[in-house]
């Protein structure tokens, strides 16, 4: 009798030890986590749930009419027309954008003075706030007093539209890619860092020039980092906003509307709210699709 | 050890001899390197002389590449022969004479004119306005319509002398003791006929004798004025107004936010990541980290339309709160600063535990002390994250009055007014809006290395 006493007395204390500890851990753990789960499931959930709804601010959430809002988005033109757009911003961002950071960083490596400072250079500009950066380019890109036109004019092309011409908003849009710098040439540069120094002492023992040792060694090497950028860079012009919403606003007319600036729009000013949460559904596969793609990159380039 | 630099580079008194094309290609990376760079800098470049250009600069083609001063003219007006002349006359007469001159040459750049009133030998009063001033005057009170001494008149005496110099007597010109007496005075268009108006008290009663210009100007100056190089700037803090808030108070509000935003996750997020990284079985961590980093997968389009409806059924709409809460499931910052907490050393934690410290106590009084580093990097990168964001703050803050300067500054390059954006002005808004993100990255850069690499490569 006093044996099973004692046990349960001891095994009380313990399972108060365990309460307890519980208890220190959820305190630090539970407020951070109510957040991420109040703003980030929970609304998504909604979402999810609502893109079913013909969703009414008033009345939220209006009736529940099955997969018409996927239905509207499927049918409506200007919804392949983003799609379009998506691509096509994307693609124009590869040729002029992508690639740029990557030479880059394999140049920066190959100096020896000033590295330091040309690499510190390069990243500085990353420190201005989007909207600046968006102000000079929309200032550039002006059809009457800008610099790209007074270019035009010094090799005696005469004005553009730019960023007002439905054929060339795309373009402008994405050129400026052509500078490079900022975050991407560092995880590149950090990137082709972390390349076990031993495998240029082999190659130099070999004899190896620099330019074989660059295509032979570092690019192989640097192909899990731009497999993940390269996704990325894919996800992030699905998500392109910031700098449509500043500069042309989608327009003109349409020309530059990427699915989140339609989404923007349906909501803004057009109160499709279902609509628009039918089409972040969309947006949300799609990235889960490419984020999965991601993951299995770095879990074959762990084990590579 | 990121930054360890290789020692594999082809160095000065190696033994193996550099082959020739090793040569051209550091020349070749060399010239690129430093072309590519000039090129990335130049926006910046383009932005900071923008910002202290005029507007008939910013559209002049080809555009200028190098800022041209703009000269400070001085007028001094010699009253000795009148000794009727009083300070009301000064008053009316150098403020015609100063915005009938900006008005009738909006072309030139004078940065600035200045009206002096001589008699006897003895200053007795100054005005002067910029350019930019009567710039801004003009779009905010005259816009679209014709200067007329009536109008000069009335709105000058409103706000237009504020940088009128107070003279001998501490008597300012800018009082708001007078003003033009009646509407049918709008005939004297000025400079072209008769330049006399009929000045009346507050009330309108006791007409003065109209002072007749009889240009009593005795002499003119010019001179390089450098400080009016930053007449956008300074237009930018006294003159710009958005229904009736000033750039200094969007400053304000994009502070706010961002060191609130900051603070949360001090708060709340560092002590979720040492909770995670000490305090649960490693199982469990995994499970929970799992759970909040796959909300890096969430595009923030996708919970934008429930998450704005429940601003609003919370009425925390115009609500700093509305942009800061949102933000603060940051996974991004967790994994840093779970990241860091990991590394501690594990005997410390352990010790202090022995000597009966409560698990509260080791947080604050010993991790938290430990790990000013990553606090150092959040701070950085949330500060950044939300002094930048246009999209959301564009959303839910409707009120002037709490808008952040993204916002506003992006519905500037909205209006166009008069045919032509004021460039000069945004951009120069812009510069001053980007010099504490700049400042961050341009002194804590190698701190911030690591988070940056990080965020974006996961994020």
């Amino acid at each position: 009798m006093k044996e099973t006493d004692a046990k349960t007395k001891r095994n009380s204390v313990a399972f108060r030890m365990k309460l307890k500890r519980f208890w220190i851990a959820f305190s630090f753990i539970a407020p951070a986590g109510l957040f991420f789960i109040v703003f980030r499931y929970y609304t998504s959930f909604q979402s999810l749930v609502y893109s079913f709804f013909n969703y009414k601010f008033s009345d939220p959430p209006g009736n529940f009419i099955g997969f018409d809002n996927y239905i509207a988005v499927f049918s409506n033109p200007s919804f392949y027309n983003q799609l379009w757009n998506t691509v096509v911003l994307f693609l124009f961002g590869l040729a002029f954008g992508f690639w740029v950071p990557i030479v880059q960083a394999l140049l920066l490596n190959e100096l020896t003075k000033g590295r330091g400072v040309i690499r510190y250079l390069y990243v500085v500009p990353a420190g201005i706030p989007s909207i600046a950066m968006l102000a000079v380019q929309k200032y550039i890109w002006d059809p009457t007093g800008g610099l790209a036109n007074a270019i035009l004019q010094l090799i005696g092309i005469e004005s553009q539209g730019f960023l007002i011409d439905p054929d060339q908003v795309k373009i402008c849009l994405r050129i400026l890619g052509l500078l490079g710098g900022g975050v991407s040439m560092l995880i590149y540069y950090v990137a082709i860092n972390n390349i076990s120094d031993e495998f240029y002492e082999a190659a130099k023992v070999d004899g190896a020039t620099r330019w074989r040792m660059m295509f032979s060694l570092t690019l192989p090497n640097m192909k899990n980092i731009i497999g993940i950028q390269l996704l990325l860079s894919l996800s992030s012009s699905l998500l392109a906003f910031d700098d449509i919403f500043v500069l042309t606003q989608g327009g003109p007319g349409g020309a530059s509307e990427t699915i989140v600036m339609g989404i923007y729009n349906s909501i803004y000013y057009n109160s499709g709210y279902g609509i628009g949460m039918a089409m972040s559904v969309i947006v949300l596969v799609i990235t889960v699709g490419l984020v999965s793609l991601q993951l299995w990159f770095n879990k074959r380039g762990g084990e590579a | 050890m990121m930054w360890r630099r290789k020692r594999i580079l082809p160095m000065a008194g190696n033994k193996i001899k550099e082959p020739k094309s090793d040569l051209v290609l550091r020349g070749f990376a060399y010239f690129f390197s430093i072309c590519w760079l000039i090129a990335l800098l130049f926006p910046l470049y383009w932005l900071v002389l923008t910002s202290v250009k005029d507007q008939a600069a910013a559209y002049k083609m080809p555009p200028d590449l190098i800022p041209t001063v703009p000269y400070e003219y001085k007028l001094v007006i010699d009253s000795t022969a009148y000794p009727e002349y009083t300070y009301e006359d000064f008053k009316t007469e150098s403020t015609l004479i100063v915005w009938y001159e900006f008005d009738s040459n909006p072309n030139i750049n004078m940065g600035k004119l200045t009206v002096q009133w001589v008699s006897g030998g003895r200053l007795k009063g100054t005005t002067s306005l910029s350019q930019r001033t009567f710039k801004a005057m003009r779009n905010v009170i005259f816009s679209a319509t014709s200067l007329n001494a009536y109008l000069i008149m009335r709105d000058t005496n409103m706000s237009a002398c504020q940088e009128v110099i107070e003279d001998d007597d501490g008597f300012s010109v800018c009082d708001k003791s007078y003003r033009a007496a009646d509407a049918s005075d709008q005939s004297n268009r000025l400079g072209t006929e008769a330049n006399s108006i009929v000045l009346t008290d507050r009330d309108g009663s006791n007409p003065r004798s109209p002072f007749v210009f009889e240009n009593p100007v005795s002499a003119t100056s010019q001179k390089l004025s450098f400080s009016s190089l930053f007449n956008n700037y300074v237009a930018a803090f006294k003159y710009f107004k958005e229904d009736g808030v000033g750039f200094q108070q969007f400053l304000m509000n994009s502070a706010v936010i961002s060191f609130g935003a900051v603070f949360l996750q001090w708060l709340l997020i560092a002590a979720a990541a040492y909770g995670l990284s000490r305090l649960v079985a490693k199982k469990i961590a995994n499970i929970l980290m799992t759970l909040f980093i796959a909300t890096m997968m969430i595009p923030n389009i996708v919970y934008i339309v429930p998450l704005y409806s429940m601003i609003q059924r919370f009425s925390l709409k115009d609500n700093f709160l509305s942009v800061i809460l949102p933000g603060v499931p940051n996974a991004i910052a967790l994994v840093l600063f779970k990241g860091f907490f990991d590394d501690l050393p594990k005997e410390l934690v352990e010790a202090a535990r022995i000597d009966g410290a409560s698990e509260y106590s080791i947080y604050f009084r010993m991790i938290i002390p430990l790990s000013y580093s990553v606090f150092g990097i959040i701070t950085i990168l949330v500060f950044t994250g939300n002094w930048n964001d246009i999209m959301w703050p564009t959303m839910v803050l409707s009120d002037t009055k709490v808008q952040t300067f993204s916002v506003v500054i992006n519905r500037m390059m909205g209006n166009i007014v008069n045919g032509s954006l004021d460039y000069p002005l945004v951009l120069a808004m812009s510069a001053i809006a980007a010099l504490p993100t700049f400042i961050l990255f341009a002194f804590f850069q190698k701190q911030m290395t690591k988070g940056l690499v990080f965020s974006g490569v996961k994020g």
